[in-house]
């Protein structure tokens, strides 16, 4: 209950020790004084009792009469402050214990005997010896009782002392020290004033203790509210960058991603990459070349510009991503640098645009390609310096066929003949719808003789019988075709086109006559005669 | 006629009461009877004086100077003789000297004065006692006794 290094006993330590103080010198002069006045107070005594006995003597040496002085000095010697006496007159002489009181150097106190009618007029003289043994031993009791007395206060001013300052200061303070204990910061919870310690320092702690408190729940509530605030605004923000379809990341100048998004995971997966921590210097492990990324991202930034692109990425998988990137350099506070990615995938985008240029090379019906893919394709072939057959087919009897049975089934002739093309050339060949009834056929061949092998097999295929409308009669269709070799009759497209227009026409000229001379090679000289014809 | 005799009587007696009082209002200063100490008309001791006298009265001698035996004498009856004569000798009054004595009553060495009731008899005493030693009042001096010692 009661704390040893505490206040309490620290004050009543140090009260006690001060009264000791005090006591210690102090107790020397009281026991002087108290010696003193003792001394002078068995003085007093004496004569006091002389005066008892001073008529009794008086009586005695007036008569002379020793029984009576006898009486008076028995009756001194009795008190136990005198040690002997003794009576003395002309006539009388009457002592007790005067030769021990002599032996002991003992001062006697002299009275004058007077005749008690006549006081003008000594009779005797009593002498009497103090008991100065007594005295001393009796000053010195009481003297030493009195220091002990004070110091016995001394200790019972501390002992109060400490129950008063426990009371009035200690236990209210353990009191409020427990309730500051309970207390959580922050909350409305407050100390309890001590019963009549509202004015004292002890309730002004307390008061400005709660002052404290009120001023930390304020500060409490502002920053729950700020971190509520930054908290809601973090979600969201994690929210954006979390949904975001773009895969963002921010790595170290090093490569090393310091935060990215489940997109650039999604992203990562999609080309069938495990999840690293690095995927090199910007990224660069990701993509189809990354000399390439490095050196275009690292120029933009070079002009304090960021890089945007669109690229390819590495693919371990079938999948082929194709990603815009806009990458640019961070610089913190502290001069650190990162760099921001974000990879949209365009893959899809690119997909459609890709689609697109199908339908502009392809022929929508048939499938193959149209008179544009073929140009482009042409193109290409000449620009590679490959060696080629031109062949310009033109279908005999589709005319009579869309007259007759309607566009429909010319249709179906179109889409039969472009099925057998595609079927029947070889690998490398390729088959184009012209326009209208016209095909072209690039043939990997640079001898007649391999191309009338493969026109042969096209052939054999395209005049299979076709029966409209479940008509009994079957419709055959032919075909005429004149075929120009490339580079050797022309490295112009147009000529060389112009050349087997001319061969095919010629070829037409013998559907009737000679159907299985259906094949006419061009012949170069016979350009100007074709025009000329 | 009766009743005014009375009254005389009573007044009268007042009168002499008043008067009474007023001698002996007036008696120690005014005009006071002086006291005297007196011995037998045959005792050879011509004068005493105070301390002497002190000495016989208060127990301490029993006889004269001269040897003769002496035999204080108190008068039991008049008190204020006896008080004034005290007075006079030693300064006490009465119930002090009556304490002395009581006191010396047990040691029977001393013993106090010798008692007679009246001056009557104290006249009577001095004059068949030769050791008598008496007080009396200066007018009851007769012939028979010798003063010894006359108080101022």
């Amino acid at each position: 209950m009661i704390n040893i290094y505490g206040l309490g006993v620290r004050l009543s330590l140090f009260l006690i020790a001060a009264a000791l103080m005090v006591v210690l010198t102090t107790a020397e002069f009281f026991y002087r004084v108290t010696y003193e006045n003792e001394i002078n107070e068995a003085n007093h005594d004496i004569e006091e009792l002389y005066r008892a006995v001073g008529s009794t003597a008086s009586i005695a040496a007036f008569l002379e009469d020793k029984e009576l002085a006898k009486e008076a000095i028995n009756g001194l010697v009795k008190s136990d402050k005198i040690l002997a006496a003794s009576i003395k007159s002309d006539s009388l002489y009457y002592q007790l214990n005067v030769n021990e009181a002599i032996n002991r150097d003992t001062e006697p106190r002299m009275f004058v005997v007077r005749n008690p009618f006549m006081p003008e007029e000594s009779l005797a003289e009593v002498n009497i010896y103090p008991n100065v043994d007594h005295i001393i031993q009796q000053a010195k009791n009481i003297s030493t009782d009195n220091s002990y007395a004070l110091y016995v206060e001394a200790l019972v001013v501390g002992i109060v002392a400490l129950v008063i300052a426990y009371y009035i200061i200690i236990s209210p303070m353990l009191r409020v020290g427990r309730s500051l204990h309970e207390i959580t910061p922050g909350t409305a919870q407050r100390i309890d004033i001590p019963d009549y310690h509202s004015r004292s320092e002890i309730g002004n702690l307390v008061n400005d203790t709660n002052q404290l408190l009120d001023k930390v729940e304020d500060q409490f509530s502002q920053e729950r509210q700020l971190r509520e605030e930054i908290e809601f605004l973090e979600k969201r923000f994690r929210m954006l960058f979390e949904n975001a379809k773009s895969a963002t990341v921010l790595i170290t100048e090093a490569g090393t991603i310091e935060l990215n998004n489940s997109a650039f995971t999604d992203l990562v997966e999609k080309i069938g990459l495990d999840a690293k921590p690095d995927y090199g210097e910007l990224l660069s492990e990701l993509f189809e070349n990354p000399t390439a990324i490095k050196a275009t991202l690292l120029e933009s930034f070079s002009r304090n510009e960021f890089a945007t692109g669109e690229f390819k990425l590495k693919s371990v998988n079938k999948n082929v991503i194709w990603v815009q990137l806009i990458a640019s350099p961070l610089i913190t506070e502290d001069g650190e640098r990162f760099y921001q990615l974000t990879l949209n995938d365009i893959s899809n985008r690119k997909h459609e645009l890709q689609m697109l240029a199908m339908q502009a090379d392809f022929d929508s019906l048939t499938g193959i390609y149209n008179r544009n893919g073929g140009e482009k394709l042409l193109a290409k072939l000449m620009n590679k310096g490959h060696h080629f057959a031109l062949a310009l087919i033109d279908l005999n009897g589709f005319k009579a066929v869309n007259d007759i049975y309607g566009h429909d089934a010319g249709d179906e002739v179109l889409k039969f003949v472009s099925e057998e093309l595609k079927d029947k050339i070889r690998k490398n060949d390729m088959a184009i719808r012209w326009g209208g009834d016209e095909f072209v056929l690039l043939l990997q061949a640079e001898d007649e003789e391999s191309v009338r092998t493969a026109i042969a097999k096209v052939n054999d295929g395209v005049k299979k019988p076709f029966y409209f409308n479940s008509e009994s009669t079957p419709t055959v269709i032919t075909m005429s075709v004149g075929v120009a070799f490339y580079p050797r009759m022309s490295r112009d497209i147009n000529t060389l086109i112009k050349l087997a227009d001319i061969a095919m026409y010629q070829a037409k000229q013998n559907k009737i006559v000679a159907p299985n001379d259906y094949l006419i090679f061009a012949k170069p000289d016979s350009h100007d005669k074709g025009d000329k014809a | 006629m009766m009743k005014r005799y009375c009254f005389r009587i009573i007044v009268i007696t007042g009168l002499l009461a008043l008067t009474s009082v007023n001698c002996f209002a007036s008696l120690p200063e005014g005009t006071p009877e002086k006291i005297v100490v007196v011995i037998h008309q045959k005792n050879e001791v011509q004068s005493l004086d105070k301390k002497g006298l002190i000495n016989l009265f208060m127990g301490k001698y029993s006889a004269f100077p001269n040897g003769q035996e002496a035999t204080p004498i108190d008068v039991a009856l008049d008190e204020n003789l006896k008080a004034e004569f005290y007075e006079a000798l030693v300064g006490l009054p009465l119930p002090r000297i009556n304490a002395y004595w009581s006191r010396l009553k047990f040691s029977g060495r001393v013993k106090p004065p010798a008692l007679e009731q009246t001056v009557v008899d104290v006249t009577q005493r001095l004059e068949n006692d030769e050791s008598a030693l008496a007080y009396v009042y200066e007018s009851n001096v007769t012939d028979k006794m010798k003063v010894v010692y006359r108080f101022d």
